[in-house]
């Protein structure tokens, strides 16, 4: 681990109670090397995942969303009513709304089916955060639409809080992409988006493997816009829109 | 690329000047609303406007109200940048004719998100 590296990692925590803190680097990874339980490693690896996020993140996705990818997964899923779609890194949740947001605003048609975000996250505080549906001021100033705002969440005390008809199509759970998964559906949509950056490519190869076990026939799988799947293109099949890209599971 | 920056705060307005400015914008600013719907009455053409809400002689709520009511420059987006906070403020701003809204105190990635969603940066 370099100094930056560690550095950061000291520096930088996430929601809810604060992780272990160290004066410096030596006396971070000592007690990790030492660490027979893993409790550490666990906090460790949790502090290193990066929890930035924002509503409606990258909004070139959410655009191919709405115009390309869910009309295309509402005619091919018409028979069965039914869509499961997986935020993969969901971090603190706001993607997971967003997607629920967009549905409800452009495909009112979807109101009778059965659809399900399922967000999971390798940090139990960010799912935490996640499963509370509630937001502070900086959170909500950042990539949601005034009118959104107004629409889907509700004001109370010093935060807004995501509308119950929203927080029904969501659930959230702890999973590590980089181990065995829990059990999950098969995913029609999969958003992994800024993850695989962060990742080794032993790690990314895993990753991605998991993922397209994980996904439906003429499943979509998107990436960050500065991520690609170069790796694993026996799994998947790119596809582009405009300036985007997105990829379907092969087999 | 130009801004009128409406703030009663001489802090604020250089604040967001920079912020704009960083990003190419050039901006003009006014201490209240009725200083800005002077300015807009002029020949100056802009893009959008930053407008506080609570200043001296007239209020954000009243110049955006103003403005679109008298049609003024009906393409140039209105954002209000403000404490004010409660849904009810936030419908009424935009019942009014604004077309976002930001909530002080901002991050300055929040400001650049807004304008992205407005079309006015990239």
């Amino acid at each position: 681990m370099s100094v930056q590296a560690g550095t950061m990692l000291l520096e930088r925590h996430a929601p809810g109670p604060r992780p272990v803190y160290a004066p410096g680097v030596e006396e971070f990874v000592g007690p990790l090397r030492a660490d027979r339980v893993g409790r550490l490693h666990r906090t460790e690896a949790e502090a290193s995942t990066l929890l930035e996020t924002s509503f409606f993140r990258e909004r070139e996705t959410f655009d191919l969303l709405r115009e390309t990818i869910l009309p295309r997964m509402i005619a091919n899923n018409a028979a069965e009513r039914r869509l499961r779609i997986w935020s993969a890194a969901a971090s603190t949740g706001q993607e997971a709304y967003s997607v629920a947001m967009l549905i409800r605003e452009h495909f009112a048609e979807l109101a009778e089916w059965d659809v399900k975000i399922i967000g999971t996250d390798l940090s139990g505080d960010a799912i935490e955060y996640a499963k509370r549906g509630r937001y502070r001021r900086a959170e909500v100033n950042r990539g949601l639409p005034a009118r959104m705002l107004m629409k889907y969440l509700a004001r109370d005390d010093d935060e807004w809080e995501i509308h119950p008809g929203l927080r029904s199509m969501c659930e959230f759970a702890e999973a590590d992409l980089c181990m065995p998964l829990p059990e999950l559906p098969q995913f029609d949509l999969v958003l992994l988006r800024n993850v695989l950056l962060y990742l080794p490519q032993a790690g990314r190869s895993y990753a991605l493997g998991s993922v397209s076990r994980q996904m439906a026939r003429e499943g979509v799988l998107l990436l960050g816009a500065a991520e690609q799947a170069e790796d694993s293109t026996n799994l998947f099949q790119a596809e582009f829109a405009g300036e985007c890209c997105y990829y379907l599971a092969v087999g | 690329m130009r801004a009128l920056i409406v703030d009663d705060s001489r802090f604020m307005r250089a604040h967001l000047r920079q912020l704009l400015e960083r990003i190419g914008v050039g901006c003009a600013e006014a201490a209240d609303g009725l200083e800005a719907l002077i300015l807009l009455r002029g020949a100056e053409e802009f893009d959008f406007m930053l407008l506080d809400v609570n200043m001296p002689r007239m209020s954000g709520l009243e110049c955006v109200k103003a403005l679109r009511d008298a049609g003024l420059h009906s393409a140039m987006k209105v954002m209000m940048v403000t404490t004010e906070s409660d849904n009810s403020f936030i419908s009424s701003a935009l019942e009014y004719g604004a077309d976002e809204f930001l909530m002080k105190p901002f991050a300055p990635e929040s400001l650049r998100e807004k304008l992205t969603m407005l079309g006015l940066a990239a």
